[in-house]
């Protein structure tokens, strides 16, 4: 597809290209309680073009583009017509110019990914790999709790991307996801939920059960439960899934995009906290089985890490070809994993101050540009000094700048998902509603 | 370009897809084929594209809508168990190789572990809807695309003092879909479109952004309903610049028809879709015919005859679409559902069997969802509260229909006093509460309804679609925070 794709732009006369290509061999199985509802086949190749124009008014240069999908079931004559749209459209998008690719990215050799996967899904195996995973999940111990509910999804992504400037790299990666639906047995004092998606990209059995035991005895505790009252002015701790969102922030904030539209208040070398556990915060493209590892991103950039804190002064730039080049920073590419140093805290100061340790949220956000941030609580534990409640409802509100000086960080630390970093993190000034 | 050259235009029906009439025989030879192995046998194919277009200051792009997808999802029953198969390389000749692939991909794999389903019988059905459209956006090109675009941003950035900024956003797609199985052999064709305005505001080092969205079931006139808030949206972009946070505390409420749609989806409408009910995740399905809500609102889900982004003539179960009154006086009456969640519940399929994509499974999912009117107005409604807020402006929501609990945050909370507002706004606004208690407090709803789909849904954290919800003005009691 890739050569009959270039043939085809070259007949219509377009100079400046970019192609992607993603093939996709997915599974998936469906479970109600341990039944399956479903299984289901992925067999699919998505491909993105985007056409380029280079054009000047006066002394001005300019870049025009836009990027269409191409479906492998078109035809010659359906492909030149969409490309040829494209190419006229292009000249509406009038952008200052930016080069195609960049020569720093061009001397990076592109990381590859290590994945269990990667040795037995050639042939068909997604099938099994569905039911190998969910059997280790069905054979961990849950009294208490029911699993509800089981999405398992495999799959194998080949991965092509080439351009008119002599970029051409070629990886196969793995996007993989679970969502388990748990709930308490029926007899307890209120029939209680909680759902977790976990996605990755390689495969753990010891993670997966730590995972999902975790979950068992969240349900449990969600049960026992009391509404949120008032619990007066605590520091609140951060636990689990929310880190992520929460240090995204930052990431956000760094991004050449974000910037160059006035939308972040980035100044590179600016000192951002004056107390707290000082952040040190890496964008990083790739990160054990993070189903956001980028090894080579949208423009055919190789990534690289970006620490945009050290030592809570900002750093330095996400830099995408477009924006970077704007900025006149080193373009980074786009790395979309987190890593944040750990701090100074430890679980045992944590057992003996009185706080609000948020587990699960309904979805914890966290504002890109104001950094703002919240969510309702689905289970928290309020420890009043004396003796520590699980507690439901209500929610925690408050603005990332509000409370920078005040962050500490677990010294230990996790490696989840898109995220590594502190295990927890405490901060005050965040507003309790119960 | 004026508003009034964007209004104001005569019908012109949506053209087909050319493809789906081309491969349709082929895809016609596969579901005969299949029908010779399997139970039951169905094939939805789709064939959407659109563009995004977007302006923001020295910069622009068009990039194809993430909605686009051109492909097909077989179904397949085999001795009770189910199986999809989802593909997009196909051409003429080759139905028979991809009939065998699904063939084998279901022989290949273990057949134990599932549960066993017996469709409800299909009757059979022949359907051809083809919309009309006022401005085709498909036909409209780029460049006056971009000429409306960026007249909306000049205007936005002379409107405030504080505006150095905004983002303007068009967006259409073209869908066509074709289902076919033993006995049916649906088409449909719409165009939908959705458009924001998205100022920025800074005062020394803040940054606020706000939005004003529109969408419906149309084309380019879609805009001329932003054109028509420009001024409105600037001003309370420039009023996030001294907006303070809530004082947490449960408070009356009045709801902006924005936020109404954001109850009527996240309180109820997750609640009620029935594959929840078959996990015995929605505590809904204990409710049939029982209060949950004050007597004066009812609830409805409607592809159609209304029409707005979640509108459809025909589901992705190839299921035509449904009006359902979920809420009638404020008793819980009905659930929306699937084929397999409706087989397993022993219902009829309501027409609400939706997926993100060809690639994706179909689950129940609401379409446009909302609290119809009721007899009061939102003056009145103002005047009745000593102390709260007018909330508007959705940013987010999350449903919990196990547990009942509601959680949305709002941009803007504009405060009553004595029963006027008193300029002041909060922000941001996290809206928490049980459900059953926000729904029986409603006391006042008002008459005109208004629907907006410029979002998605997603079912958890994923599996997203095209929804609208809204509704009147609505007058409850929440905690804030």
């Amino acid at each position: 597809m890739k050569d009959a794709l270039q043939s085809i732009l070259k007949k219509n006369g377009i100079e400046e290209w970019l192609i992607r290509i993603k093939k996709i061999n997915g599974t998936q199985g469906y479970y109600i309680l341990d039944k399956k509802e479903m299984l289901r086949f992925q067999n699919a190749v998505q491909i993105e073009v985007t056409v380029y124009r280079t054009f000047a008014e006066g002394d001005d240069k300019y870049r025009g583009s836009m990027t269409i999908a191409i479906s492998p079931s078109m035809n010659e004559k359906e492909i030149g017509e969409k490309l040829k749209f494209a190419y006229d459209s292009a000249l509406s998008v009038k952008n200052k110019w930016y080069p195609l690719s960049n020569s720093a990215s061009r001397k990076r050799t592109p990381l590859q990914q290590s994945s269990i996967f990667k040795d037995g899904f050639r042939n068909g195996n997604g099938a099994q790999w569905v039911e190998r995973i969910a059997g280790d999940i069905f054979n961990i111990e849950h009294q208490g709790v029911v699993f509800n509910a089981l999405e398992v999804s495999v799959s194998e992504n080949d991965h092509s991307i080439v351009n008119s400037d002599g970029i051409d790299y070629s990886w196969t990666d793995y996007s993989c996801f679970t969502e388990l639906v748990t709930t308490t047995a029926s007899g307890e004092k209120d029939e209680a939920e909680l759902f977790d998606l976990f996605r990755f990209s390689d495969y753990s059995s010891e993670q997966m059960g730590r995972r999902v035991k975790q979950q068992v005895l969240d349900t449990l505790d969600r049960t026992k439960a009391e509404r949120l009252s008032s619990t007066g002015d605590l520091p609140v701790v951060l636990k689990g899934k929310a880190l992520f969102e929460f240090f995204s922030y930052f990431i956000n904030q760094a991004n050449a995009r974000m910037i160059f539209e006035g939308m972040s208040v980035f100044d590179k070398g600016k000192q951002l906290q004056s107390g707290g556990d000082l952040l040190t915060i890496d964008a990083v493209p790739a990160l054990g089985g993070s189903d956001k590892n980028n090894f080579v991103d949208r423009d055919g950039i190789i990534p690289v890490p970006v620490r945009v804190l050290e030592r809570g002064k900002m750093n330095s730039i996400i830099a995408d070809l477009q924006f970077g080049t704007y900025l006149g920073e080193e373009i980074t590419g786009n790395s979309r994993n987190i890593h944040v140093g750990p701090g100074s805290f430890d679980g045992d100061t944590l057992k003996n101050t009185p706080s609000l340790e948020t587990l699960e949220f309904s979805d914890f956000s966290m504002n890109p540009v104001t950094g703002d941030f919240g969510g309702e609580i689905r289970l928290a534990y309020f420890f009043d000094g004396k003796n520590t409640t699980p507690v439901t409802g209500g929610s925690i509100t408050g603005n990332i700048n509000k409370v920078i000086d005040s962050i500490r960080l677990s010294s230990t630390i996790i490696t989840e998902g898109a995220y590594e970093g502190p295990v927890f993190i405490s901060m005050d000034g965040v507003t309790i509603t119960g | 370009m004026t508003a009034q050259s964007i209004v104001e235009k005569s019908m012109v029906k949506v053209k087909d897809s050319e493809f789906l009439k081309r491969i349709k025989p082929e895809i016609t030879k596969i579901v005969r084929l299949l029908e010779k192995r399997f139970d039951y046998v169905s094939v939805l194919g789709t064939d959407t594209f659109g563009y995004k277009y977007q302006l923001s200051g020295d910069n622009s792009s068009i990039e194809e809508s993430m909605w686009t997808e051109r492909g097909f999802v077989a179904r397949v029953l085999d001795n009770r168990r189910v199986y999809e198969y989802s593909f997009n390389l196909i051409d003429s000749g080759v139905g028979e190789e991809i009939a065998e692939k699904i063939v084998e991909a279901v022989e290949d794999s273990d057949p134990n572990g599932f549960r066993e389903y017996a469709l409800l019988p299909e009757e059979p059905l022949n359907l051809s809807f083809n919309d009309e459209v006022k401005i085709d956006p498909v036909s409209a090109g780029a460049e006056k695309i971009f000429t409306n675009l960026q007249n909306l941003f000049d205007r936005t950035l002379e409107a405030g003092e504080y505006i150095f900024n905004a983002r303007v956003v068009y967006e259409w797609v073209r869908v066509a879909k074709i289902f076919i199985s033993s006995v049916r052999n649906l088409e449909q064709t719409y165009i939908w479109s959705q458009a924001y305005l998205v100022p920025m505001a800074r005062k020394e080092n803040l940054v606020k952004i706000i939005y004003a969205a529109a969408s419906g079931v149309g084309g380019l006139e879609i805009l001329k309903s932003l054109e028509d808030r420009i001024e409105s949206t600037v001003t309370d972009a420039e009023l996030l610049l001294s907006a303070e946070p809530i004082i947490p505390g449960e408070y009356d409420v009045v709801l902006s028809p924005d936020i109404a749609g954001l109850v009527a989806h996240e309180a109820f409408g997750h609640g009620v879709e029935m594959d929840m009910f078959v996990k015995n995740r929605a505590l809904g399905k204990e409710y049939i015919d029982k209060k949950v809500a004050s007597s004066l609102v009812n609830m409805r889900d409607a592809a159609f005859p209304v029409r707005q982004c979640g509108s459809y003539r025909f589901d992705d179960e190839g299921v035509i679409s449904g009006n359902t009154l979920i809420i009638e006086n404020g008793i819980l009456k009905k659930g929306i559902s699937d084929t397999l969640s409706a087989a397993s519940m022993g219902t009829v399929p309501t027409g609400n069997g939706r997926r993100e994509s060809f690639m994706n499974k179909a689950y129940s999912r609401m379409t446009n969802t909302y609290f119809e009117g009721g007899n009061d107005n939102v003056d009145k409604m103002i005047a009745s509260v000593d102390s709260g807020y007018l909330i508007d402006y959705t940013q987010s929501g999350m449903e919990d229909p196990k547990n009942w609990g509601l959680q949305g945050i709002a941009l803007i909370g504009r405060e009553i006093k004595n029963g006027k507002l008193t300029g002041r706004i909060a922000s941001p606004v996290v809206m928490t509460g049980y459900v059953p208690d926000i729904l029986n407090n409603i006391s006042m709803i008002s008459g005109d309804i208004e629907l907006s789909g410029s979002g998605y849904c997603g079912k958890g954290w994923k599996e997203f679609v095209k929804v609208s919800a809204g509704g009147p003005y609505i007058k409850t009691k929440m905690r804030l925070g």
